[in-house]
C-alpha cells in the first residue's frame, strides 16, 4: 500500500528485451499492470506499425467472436463465465493457433447451418405461403369474391365471351400487407383499369427466412384478358417482389387435394427444422460455455501487441527498445516480471531495464484501495495533482462526510443513510458478482463507503443537532425548568379562555428557568429548543457561527498544507514571501473573529457581571460582532466599555448603559488590539504582491553578473581574432538548479518578468478577495442545514401529524396513521434523503474543490495510466456492453 | 423573427448536425488515408475516425463495392434518424433533398432498361436516399407518358414530369432530356420553397441552389455540343433561377463551342475563377472539379450562419463529396493507381 499524501515517484525507465521474448516478458507486465509505456514512433500511422498484422488477426478473430455472440444472443442462450475471472495467463502461440482454427471452423459450420435452416425455412416460407394461396383462391371462388364483383366482371366479359376466343385468365400471389396497395394503384393504371385485384389478408404472420423479420402478407388474385396485360402484370409483380404461384389447380377439387398434400409436408418440415434447430442450439451451447474464455484470451493478445506497438527496435533488429514509466516502489517487480517472461521463452539473453533521466514530468500515480478510491476520484475529478504534490484525498476522507453532515444533520436521515450504505458495502461481493450494468446503481454502488461514511457522520451531526426527523430526544435531562407556580398558570388559562381558545406561550426567562447548576446540556443543543418559538433565532445563530468557524478551520488548514509543499519544494521564497503573509493575513482578519466568536459564546450572557474588568449589565449589551468587524476597519472611535461612568445608572449598576452599548469595546485595549492586526494584515498584501517578482528580479540581476564574471574574452592581437569562453562550470550549475527546485523559485528560466508578475499579481488578489467571499461561501453550511431541518418540519407538520389528527376515533385513527405513514416515508427517503442528500453532496463537492484546495492544491499533473491486463479486460467489457445495448 | 423560434421545433436536429458535420474527415486523415497501401490499411485508418468500426462486421476481403455500400448505408442511417425526428418545415425541407436522388434513380433504372439488364442488378444500384414504392415497377414503361400514368403519379415528382410528358420514345437522347427537365423542374421548385421559408435558410439555400443551377446550365451546355440536341431545346433545359438568368443563359443558348461559354461565365466573378483554374494539360483540374470545389466552399460556408436548414442539406451534399473522395482513394488503391490518388477535394 503506498502512501496518499503524495503521488508515488516515478522512475522512467528504458527495457530492452530480444526480440523472441518480447511478447512473453511484455505479457507478463500486463499481469503485473505497473508500466506505463511511452509510445516511441509517434509520427508512425497506426497501419504502418510492427504488428498491425498480428492486431489485424486478433480484430478477425475479435468478428469471428462477435457473429458467434450474435448468434448466441439470436437463440437466447446464456454466456457463462465472466471476461475479467482474474486469470490472466495468456496462451502459448500454438494454441492460440488452434484456438484460431477452433474459431473458423466454427464460424464455418454455424454459417453453414444458417445458410441450411434458412433454405430450410424459405421451403416452410413457400409451402405455408401455397397453403394459404390454396385455401384463398378456394375462397374468392367459392364467394369471397362478391357478387358485385362477379357482376362486374360478368357485365364486361360479356360481349368478348361470344367470341370465346380470349377467355379471362388469372394469376394469383403472394404480397407483403403493406405494399397492396401501392401495388394495386400501379396495376391498375399501368393496365388502363382493365385489370380486377381482389385480395385477401393471411391471419399468420411470416418470419422472413433471410432477414428473420416478421411481417404481414396478403394473398391476391388478379383477373385479365390478354398476353399484352399478362407482360406488363408479370413486371409489375416482379417490381413489387410479390410471389406469383402459376400452377395453381384450376378446379376447387384439385385445390383442397394440393391442399391437403401440402399440409402434410409441411409437418414434415416443421420436424426437420426442430432438429436442425436443436442441433445448433447445441453447437452453439458449447461456443457460449467457452465464449468468454476465448474472448479474454483474444483481447489480451491484442493488448499485447498494442504496446509492442509503442516499441522500437535497434539496428539489427535483433531487440526491442521500450520507453516507460514505472512507480520507484515496482521497478524491482517489473524487473523480476520481465526475467519471468524472458526466462519462459528460453532465451539466454537477459533483459535489460535501466533507469533514465528524463526532462518530461513524471505522471502522478497514487495507489487506492476500494475504499480510498472515491475519494481520490473525487479529488481527481477537478485536477489530477501534480507531480509529488500534497494529495487532498485523506483529509478528504473525514472532511467531506463531515461537512456533509452539518447540512444534512439528522438523525434518521443519517441512520437511513448509513443503512443503505452498510447494506452497500456488506453485499460488495455478491453485488460485484451480479455485474449489474445500471448507470444509476452503478453510481451510487461506486460510492458506496462515502455514503456509509456520509451516513454516520450525519448520525453524529444529528445528536448534535438533536434533531430525528425534526423532533428532538430528551436523553440527560435538559437544563432548563419551568420558573412560574400552578397559580400564575390557572389565571393565565382563565384570561386565555376568555378570550380564544388557543395554546398559550410563556416566556421562560434564562435568568430563572435555566439551572445553572446543571450546566448546559451535555451533547448536543438542549432538547428545550424544539419547543420554543424563538428556535429559529437560536439555531441560525449558532449554526451560522459554527459554520464560519469550521470555514476557517478548514481554509487555515489549507494554508498551512500549502507549507508542506513549499517544503518540500525546497523553495524558501514561496514560504516567506506568500507562505506566511498569507498565514498572517488570515489570523489578524479571520482567526481573531473565530477567536471573538468563542469569547462571545463563553463570557457573555443574561446575569449582569464584570468581564474582563468591566460591568457588563445584561444581554442587551452583548456584543456585536458583524459590525465590531465592519468598525474595525473603519477604524471607528469606539467607547471603552458598556457603562458610562460619569452619569448616574440605575441602582447596583456603577454608571448608566451607553446607548448602544453593543457597540462598544468589550475588552480592555480593543481599539488597539484591532487596529494592529488591520495594518499587518495590510502590509501583507504588498509583501505577497510584490515579494516573488523582486526576488526575481534580483536572481536575475546576479546570474547575468555571475555569467560575464564567468565569461573570459581571449583575443588574438596578431590575427584579430576574439573569442569568448564562457565558464564550464556555468553548465553545472545551472544543472544543479533544474533539479533542486522543479517549481520552486529557480526554474524561472523561460519566463519573464511579466510573467511572474501577472501571475503572483493574480494569485494575491485572487487569495485575499477569496478569504473573504469563502468565509461568505461557508455560510451554506447553514443554510443547506436550515432548510434541511425546515423541510423535514414541514413533512412532520403538514404530513404525518395530520394522521394523527385525522379522527378521533382510535380505529380510523390508526388506519389513517397506517397509510399516511407511506406517504411520510416516501417522502422521507425521496426528497429528503435522496434529493436533499445529493445537494448537500453538491454543496461539500464544491466547498472542498474551490475552498479548500484552492488554498494549495495546483493540480495540472496527468495520471499514470499503466498498461494492465485487468483494465483492458475491464475496458473491452464496457464498451462491448455499450456497444451492444 | 424566425430565429427566435428556431430551436423550439429544429434546435435538437441543427445540434445534431453539427456534431455530425465535426465528424467530417480532415485534411490530415486524408493525408493519412492516401498512404494506405492496401484497402486493409484503409479500414484500420477509418476505424479511428467518426466511422468507428462500420466495416469491423465485414468478413473476409474487404473491396471498394463493400465500402460504398456500408458508406450509403450510415449516411442513410444518419438521414433516416434526421427525417423521423424533423418537424415541419423542416421534413418537407429534407423530402426535397431527397428528390434529387429520385431522379437519378429513375433514369438509373430507365437507362438500365433500356439495355436489359434484370430489375433486381438496377434496383442494388439505386441510391437508397432516393429510393420510393413504385420504383421497381418502372421498367412496366415504355413511352414517357406510361412512365408518368404508371408510376410517376403518385410520387411527389409527377408536378415535374408535365414537362416531358410529350415526349415520344424512351430512348437515351430521350432520358438524358427527361433528367435535365426534371431536375430543372426540382431545381426551380426548390428554390421557391427555400424562398418562400425565408429568412437565413432562404439567403443560404438559395446561394446553394443557383450555383447548382449555373452548374447545371454551364454543363449541359458543354455536353450539348456535336450531339443532336438543338439549341432550343436546350435552352428549355436551363434551370432558371440562376444567377446566370436571363442574360448569361441566353448567352449560353447561343454558344457553339467551349470557348464562347467561357466568354459568357467571364461576366460572373464566382465562374470566372473557376474556369480561370482549369485546363487540360496533366495536373491542372478539371472544370468539374473545380465545380465541386466551389459548392464544398459553399456548404462549408452554410455551416457559418445558424438556425437555418442550410446545414442540413450542406450537410449531405459535403457527406456525398467524402464519400466519393472515400471511394476515389480506395479505387486507386485497389487497382494500385496511385498517381492520382490526390485528386479528391478536400473538405475544409
Amino acid at each position: 500500500m503506498g502512501s496518499l499524501y503524495r503521488s508515488e515517484e516515478m522512475r522512467f525507465c528504458q527495457i530492452i528485451v530480444e526480440r523472441d521474448a518480447a511478447f512473453s516478458a511484455v505479457a507478463e507486465l500486463g499481469k503485473l499492470g505497473s508500466v506505463q509505456f511511452k509510445d516511441l514512433n509517434p509520427d508512425v500511422n497506426s497501419f504502418q506499425r510492427m504488428f498491425v498484422r498480428d492486431i489485424r488477426r486478433f480484430d478477425e478473430l475479435e468478428r469471428k467472436l462477435r457473429f458467434l455472440e450474435g448468434q448466441i444472443n439470436k437463440d437466447s442462450i446464456a454466456i457463462g463465465g465472466k471476461c475479467d475471472d482474474g486469470d490472466y495467463t495468456v496462451l502459448p502461440t500454438a494454441e492460440l493457433n488452434q484456438l484460431e482454427q477452433t474459431l473458423t471452423d466454427l464460424e464455418r459450420d454455424v454459417k453453414n447451418m444458417n445458410d441450411s435452416d434458412t433454405m430450410l425455412r424459405r421451403n416452410y416460407e413457400e409451402l405455408q405461403e401455397w397453403e394459404s394461396v390454396l385455401v384463398k383462391t378456394d375462397e374468392f371462388f367459392a364467394g369471397g369474391l362478391d357478387d358485385a364483383a362477379q357482376e362486374e366482371l360478368y357485365i364486361q366479359e360479356d360481349p368478348d365471351a361470344q367470341r370465346e376466343k380470349n377467355p379471362v385468365e388469372y394469376v394469383v400471389g403472394v404480397i407483403k400487407r403493406d405494399r397492396m396497395m401501392a401495388f394495386e394503384r400501379v396495376l391498375w393504371r399501368a393496365c388502363h383499369h382493365t385489370a380486377y385485384v381482389r385480395s385477401s389478408d393471411i391471419e399468420q404472420s411470416f418470419v422472413n427466412a433471410t432477414t428473420g423479420e416478421k411481417d404481414q402478407r396478403a394473398v391476391f388474385i388478379i383477373f385479365y384478358k390478354g398476353d399484352r396485360l399478362k407482360t406488363i402484370i408479370d413486371k409489375v409483380c416482379d417490381g413489387f417482389k410479390a410471389k406469383v404461384f402459376k400452377n395453381c389447380p384450376q378446379t376447387s377439387k384439385d385445390r383442397q387435394a394440393a391442399a391437403a398434400d401440402v399440409r402434410a409436408r409441411n409437418q414434415d418440415m416443421q420436424t426437420v427444422l426442430g432438429q436442425t434447430r436443436e442441433h445448433r442450439f447445441r453447437v452453439l451451447q458449447a461456443a457460449a460455455n467457452n465464449y468468454n474464455l476465448w474472448l479474454k484470451q483474444v483481447r489480451l493478445h491484442k493488448t499485447v501487441y498494442h504496446n509492442l506497438n509503442l516499441f522500437t527496435y535497434d539496428g539489427i533488429g535483433r531487440f526491442f527498445v521500450a520507453e516507460c514509466w514505472v512507480p520507484l516502489a515496482d521497478v524491482d517487480n517489473v524487473r523480476d516480471a520481465l526475467e519471468r517472461g524472458v526466462e519462459k521463452t528460453g532465451s539466454s539473453v537477459k533483459p535489460v531495464l535501466n533507469l533514465l533521466e528524463t526532462n518530461e514530468t513524471p505522471p502522478t500515480y497514487n495507489r487506492t484501495n476500494k475504499f480510498t478510491q472515491v475519494f481520490q476520484g473525487i479529488v481527481d475529478s477537478y485536477g489530477i495533482a501534480s507531480y509529488l504534490e500534497l494529495n487532498p484525498a485523506p483529509y478528504t476522507i473525514i472532511t467531506f462526510p463531515f461537512l456533509f453532515s452539518c447540512m444534512f444533520g439528522d438523525l434518521g436521515h443519517g441512520i437511513l443513510m448509513a443503512l443503505s450504505g452498510l447494506w452497500l458495502v456488506v453485499r460488495e461481493k455478491a453485488l460485484i458478482a451480479r455485474n449489474i450494468k445500471d448507470e444509476i446503481f452503478t453510481m451510487f454502488f461506486g460510492g458506496r463507503y462515502i455514503i456509509l461514511l456520509m451516513g454516520l457522520f450525519s448520525i453524529h451531526a444529528g445528536i448534535l443537532y438533536n434533531d430525528v426527523f425534526a423532533k428532538s430526544f430528551n436523553i440527560f435531562g435538559t437544563s432548563w425548568v419551568n420558573p412560574y407556580n400552578y397559580t400564575e398558570f390557572t389565571h393565565w388559562f382563565e384570561n386565555q379562555e376568555a378570550q380564544k381558545k388557543e395554546d398559550i406561550l410563556i416566556e421562560l426567562n434564562p435568568d430563572t428557568a435555566y439551572r445553572h447548576d446543571m450546566g448546559p446540556y451535555p451533547f448536543g443543543v438542549d432538547p428545550v429548543w424544539n419547543l420554543a418559538e424563538n428556535k429559529l433565532n437560536f439555531l441560525n445563530s449558532m449554526k451560522m457561527k459554527l459554520s464560519v468557524i469550521l470555514g476557517i478551520s478548514q481554509m487555515t488548514f489549507g494554508v498551512l498544507l500549502s507549507f508542506q509543499n513549499y517544503k518540500f519544494r525546497n523553495s524558501k521564497i514561496d514560504i516567506l514571501t506568500v507562505f506566511i503573509p498569507q498565514i498572517v493575513f488570515m489570523s489578524c482578519i479571520f482567526i481573531y473573529l473565530c477567536l471573538e466568536i468563542i469569547m462571545k459564546w463563553l463570557f457573555f450572557w443574561v446575569r449582569p457581571g464584570y468581564v474582563f474588568g468591566q460591568y457588563y449589565p445584561g444581554s442587551n449589551c452583548a456584543p456585536s460582532l458583524l459590525i465590531g468587524l465592519i468598525n474595525m476597519f473603519m477604524f471607528k472611535g469606539r467607547d471603552a466599555g458598556f457603562i458610562d461612568m460619569s452619569q448616574k445608572g440605575p441602582p447596583g449598576q456603577p454608571g448608566k448603559t451607553h446607548d448602544a452599548c453593543y457597540l462598544v469595546q468589550w475588552y480592555p485595549g480593543q481599539g488597539y488590539v484591532e487596529a494592529i492586526l488591520v495594518l499587518i494584515a495590510v502590509t501583507c498584501i504588498p509583501i505577497m504582491l510584490f515579494g516573488k517578482p523582486i526576488h526575481f528580479l534580483l536572481e536575475q540581476k546576479k546570474k547575468k553578473k555571475e555569467a560575464a564574471e564567468r565569461i573570459s574574452v581571449r583575443a588574438n592581437v596578431l590575427s584579430e581574432e576574439g573569442e569568448v569562453v564562457i565558464n564550464g562550470a556555468d553548465h553545472k550549475g545551472d544543472h544543479g538548479d533544474h533539479q533542486g527546485g522543479d517549481h520552486g523559485g529557480g526554474d524561472h528560466h523561460g519566463e519573464n518578468f511579466g510573467d511572474v508578475m501577472v501571475h503572483q499579481a493574480i494569485h494575491s488578489i485572487e487569495y485575499v478577495l477569496g478569504c473573504v467571499s469563502h468565509t461568505a461561501s461557508y455560510l451554506r453550511l447553514w443554510a443547506l442545514s436550515l432548510a434541511h431541518a425546515q423541510l423535514s418540519e414541514v413533512l412532520w407538520d403538514m404530513v404525518f401529524e395530520k394522521g394523527f389528527q385525522m379522527s378521533d376515533n382510535r380505529y380510523i385513527g390508526s388506519i389513517a396513521v397506517y397509510v399516511i405513514f407511506f406517504f411520510f416515508a416516501g417522502l422521507t427517503f425521496s426528497i429528503l434523503v435522496l434529493m436533499e442528500g445529493l445537494s448537500a453532496f453538491l454543496h461539500a463537492l464544491r466547498l472542498h474543490w474551490v475552498e479548500f484546495q484552492s488554498k494549495f492544491y495546483q493540480g495540472l499533473g496527468y495520471p499514470f495510466q499503466p498498461y494492465s491486463f485487468k483494465s483492458a479486460l475491464t475496458l473491452a467489457e464496457n464498451t462491448s456492453t455499450s456497444s451492444s445495448s | 423573427m424566425g430565429e427566435f423560434f428556431f430551436n423550439i421545433d429544429h434546435g435538437y436536429l441543427e445540434a445534431l448536425i453539427r456534431g455530425f458535420k465535426s465528424g467530417i474527415l480532415t485534411q490530415s486523415d486524408y493525408a493519412n488515408l492516401v498512404q494506405c497501401e492496401t484497402l486493409e490499411d484503409l479500414k484500420l485508418h477509418v476505424q479511428s475516425t467518426d466511422y468507428g468500426n462500420f466495416l469491423a462486421n465485414e468478413p473476409g476481403a474487404i473491396t471498394v463495392q463493400v465500402i460504398d455500400e456500408r458508406l450509403k448505408e450510415k449516411l442513410v442511417t444518419e438521414f433516416t434518424h434526421l427525417r423521423n425526428n424533423a418537424l415541419e418545415p423542416l421534413a418537407t425541407f429534407l423530402d426535397y433533398i431527397t428528390y434529387a436522388y429520385m431522379i437519378d434513380n429513375i433514369v438509373l433504372l430507365i437507362t438500365g432498361t433500356l439495355h436489359q439488364r434484370p430489375i433486381a442488378e438496377l434496383i442494388s444500384k439505386c441510391h437508397p436516399l432516393g429510393s420510393f414504392e413504385q420504383m421497381e415497377a418502372i421498367h412496366i414503361a415504355s413511352t414517357p407518358a406510361e412512365l408518368y400514368n404508371a408510376v410517376l403519379v403518385d410520387t411527389p415528382l409527377a408536378n415535374y414530369f408535365v414537362d416531358c410528358i410529350n415526349e415520344q420514345d424512351l430512348d437515351e437522347m430521350n432520358v438524358e432530356i427527361i433528367r435535365n427537365t426534371l431536375y430543372k423542374a426540382y431545381i426551380e421548385d426548390f428554390y421557391k420553397f427555400c424562398e418562400g421559408l425565408g429568412g437565413k435558410t432562404a439567403e443560404v439555400m438559395c446561394d446553394i441552389l443557383a450555383f447548382e443551377a449555373d452548374r447545371r446550365a454551364i454543363i449541359i451546355t458543354i455536353n450539348s455540343f456535336d450531339t443532336e440536341l438543338s439549341k432550343d431545346d436546350r435552352e428549355k433545359l436551363y434551370p432558371r433561377c440562376g444567377k446566370l438568368y436571363p442574360e448569361g443563359l441566353a448567352g449560353l443558348a447561343r454558344a457553339d463551342d467551349y470557348d464562347q461559354v467561357k466568354a459568357v461565365c467571364e461576366y460572373y466573378s464566382d465562374y470566372k475563377l473557376l474556369f480561370e483554374g482549369t485546363g487540360s494539360n496533366p495536373g491542372d483540374k478539371t472544370l468539374e472539379d473545380k465545380f465541386f470545389e466551389h459548392e464544398v466552399k459553399l456548404n462549408v460556408h452554410a455551416y457559418l450562419h445558424q438556425f437555418h436548414f442550410g446545414v442540413f442539406y450542406a450537410f449531405i451534399k459535403l457527406k456525398e463529396q467524402e464519400m466519393r473522395n472515400i471511394i476515389w482513394i480506395a479505387e486507386c488503391i485497389s487497382q494500385r493507381h496511385r498517381a492520382k490518388i490526390d485528386n479528391y477535394i478536400p473538405i475544409l
